[in-house]
């Protein structure tokens, strides 16, 4: 995924923590900030996503053109939560708010490309089950702006099987090369993405209580992933214009 | 130092990564892997089918080659059957005309509908038809290719004409006729030139055997008769000296001897050349007395048979046979060296047959016929000229060292009597 937000938005809540703890949790973000070159790194890696969807934005399909909405505006966002960040403000709500947006952009997108199988039947009755759900999470059960809800590797889950299913569909792809479909880079990249996200969600309450180090690394390495999934999706926006 | 916990959740934190990068990476590897090797099948496939198509393409260029070439050569093909003066049609197997050239409907006076899916057999004149049907038949069950025949084609108004036939059989693989093509050919003028051919032949016979009775006649009649009265006054002169002393009655008897050879021959000469036992007595009165002068002259063996014969035949018959027989003995005694000979006379229902066997040294009829070419006289050709004439057929057939044997074939019911 283009935004880094795992990372950050975990850092942010490990801020908190750590705030809460007396901390002076701006010094501190700005002193170990300085150590975390992966999320700068993850960061470019959206840009280099925006510039390939804006390179090739004359080829780009109905399905192309959402996600590249859908990067641009992870992008600002976490520029967003990074400027926050940076002036010690919580920027946890920009993304639980930003989760039910994804999901539906990107189950969206799976749905055009799978719209004739059951995967699709799922899909749509999927995005508003999921959309209540966090709903009723976010407002009734827990303080969006303070505590991580269950939504984040609910919909990672959903989009890692829909990317899966999508992949296994393209196996059977006749006539012309996955390496020129993009549905084929952007599953690969969902799967790699979401697959991070996954873990770190599941992790995270032992991460947020883990040692500053120990984060670090933690995060080095999704962001590490991330960038990874960046350059790939970026490779599904390439490819049309390659074909073209 | 981060503590072991920490470390153990680090640990989970990169081998989670590490699973989902590999799923992702394997599902990828095997989607592109997939597709590489169905890709690489399709297109050894696609070069297979290419191959083909071109195989396809080289021999569907060929067929329309072998296609134009056909159609050209149908055209003239048709071209030449339509221009030729002769008659085409085909026939399917159960002799029905499936294709006739315009020369057919214009000579036969039919139109083509009125021809085209009828029976072929409606164009031989009624004398010919059962003989033509039997033509068709009989190549047809011997397997084979070509035949030919000669009949009357009667038109649909006007007079029959006589047309030669000459029929290809084509068969399929499994022997049975697909059609019949044939070619009718007009032999009217033929068979008007062979008519005069036969009569000519029959007039020579005919002043030839005049010629031998005439020469006979006065051999007969003429100088035997002065030869008698020579020898009746020789015969008185030598009774006038009963003892015989005189030289001169010795010298008359001697030249009375010898005039009575002379009388025998003259008597022999006029036998052949004309026998009057034939005229007197019928055919088989002269067979008999050839073949006891043959037994007497040779002393070769002879076994008659005489079968049906119990009226007198035509004259041209009985002479030609008569003839034929004597030529073959003539022939027995010259060349054969037989010990032994057959002859069989018999009347059947549509033929006279004659048949002449020895058990000689025979000859080969190959190199004969070949002698035959240079030296002209030998007596078979002189057989079947008459044999001929009276429309027969003389069969010889001969091996070295097995004797010979000859038939004579002549109808009698019809040619003998309407021709003479």
């Amino acid at each position: 995924m283009a935004r880094d937000k795992s990372s950050l938005a975990t850092y942010f809540k490990n801020f908190e923590y750590i705030g809460n703890r007396n901390f002076q949790g701006k010094q501190h973000f700005g002193e170990r900030l300085s150590l975390f070159i992966f999320p700068y790194l993850s960061l470019f890696s959206q840009l280099v996503v925006v510039g390939s969807s804006a390179y090739a934005v004359r080829n780009l399909t109905r399905e192309t053109r959402v996600l590249a909405i859908y990067f641009a505006v992870s992008f600002v966002l976490t520029v967003i939560q990074l400027l926050l960040a940076l002036n010690g403000i919580n920027n946890l709500w920009i993304y639980q708010f930003f989760c039910p947006v994804q999901f539906v952009l990107l189950a969206f997108v799976f749905f055009r490309w799978n719209e004739n199988s059951f995967v699709g039947i799922f899909i749509r009755y999927s995005v508003p089950t999921f959309v209540l759900a966090w709903c009723v999470s976010a407002f009734l059960v827990a303080n969006p702006a303070a505590t991580l809800t269950y939504a984040d590797p609910i919909s990672a889950v959903v989009l890692i099987l829909v990317s899966s299913y999508t992949l296994v569909r393209l196996d059977r792809l006749e006539g012309s090369s996955v390496l020129d479909v993009p549905a084929f880079w952007i599953s690969a990249a969902t799967i790699a993405y979401f697959g991070g996200t996954l873990v770190f969600s599941a992790l995270s309450i032992s991460l947020l209580r883990a040692s500053i180090q120990t984060m670090q690394i933690a995060w080095s390495t999704q962001s590490v992933v991330s960038i990874l999934a960046n350059l790939v999706y970026a490779g599904g926006f390439l490819c049309l214009r390659r074909k073209t | 130092m981060p503590s072991s916990e920490d470390i153990e959740l680090l640990r989970a934190v990169i081998l989670g990564a590490i699973v989902f990068l590999a799923l992702g990476g394997a599902l990828v590897a095997s989607v592109v892997f997939n597709q590489r090797r169905r890709i690489a099948s399709q297109r050894k496939t696609l070069d297979e089918l290419a191959q083909k198509e071109q195989a396809l393409t080289a021999e569907v260029s060929e067929r329309k080659q072998i296609e134009v070439a056909l159609r050209e050569s149908q055209l003239q093909y048709r071209n030449l059957v339509e221009n030729i003066s002769e008659m085409y049609c085909i026939l399917d197997p159960q002799y029905n005309v499936t294709y006739g050239s315009p020369n057919l409907f214009t000579r036969t006076g039919y139109h083509e509908t009125q021809l085209i899916g009828t029976l072929f057999f409606r164009l031989p004149d009624h004398r010919d038809r059962q003989r033509v049907l039997h033509v068709f038949e009989e190549s047809t069950r011997k397997k084979t290719v070509d035949t030919t025949c000669e009949f009357r084609l009667q038109p649909k108004n006007g007079l029959a004409f006589w047309v030669e036939q000459t029929t290809r059989i084509e068969r399929d693989e499994t022997g049975n006729v697909v059609e019949y093509r044939s070619l009718l050919r007009d032999i009217t003028e033929r068979k008007r030139a062979e008519e005069v051919f036969r009569n000519l032949s029959s007039r020579i016979i005919e002043a030839q055997e005049n010629e031998r009775r005439r020469v006979a006649r006065d051999l007969h009649d003429g100088i035997n008769q002065i030869l008698s009265s020579i020898q009746f006054r020789l015969k008185s002169a030598e009774e006038k000296d009963s003892t015989r002393k005189n030289p001169l009655v010795r010298e008359i008897g001697e030249a009375r001897g010898l005039l009575e050879e002379a009388i025998q021959e003259v008597r022999r000469i006029s036998q052949n050349l004309r026998p009057s036992i034939l005229d007197d007595l019928g055919l088989i009165a002269a067979v008999r007395s050839v073949c006891d002068e043959f037994v007497e002259r040779c002393k070769i063996q002879i076994d008659t048979e005489f079968s049906g014969i119990v009226t007198r035949l035509p004259d041209n018959i009985e002479l030609v046979l008569f003839r034929t027989i004597q030529e073959a003995l003539n022939n027995i005694e010259k060349h054969s060296a037989a010990t032994r000979v057959d002859l069989h006379l018999v009347l059947k229902d549509a033929y006279i047959e004659a048949m002449i066997r020895d058990n000689g040294k025979g000859f080969d009829y190959i190199s004969l016929a070949e002698k035959r070419k240079k030296r002209r006289g030998l007596g078979l050709d002189g057989m079947k000229e008459r044999v001929t004439y009276l429309g027969g057929t003389v069969e010889v057939t001969s091996k070295v060292h097995k004797g010979t044997e000859v038939i004579v074939q002549i109808p009698w019911i019809e040619n003998a009597f309407s021709k003479h």
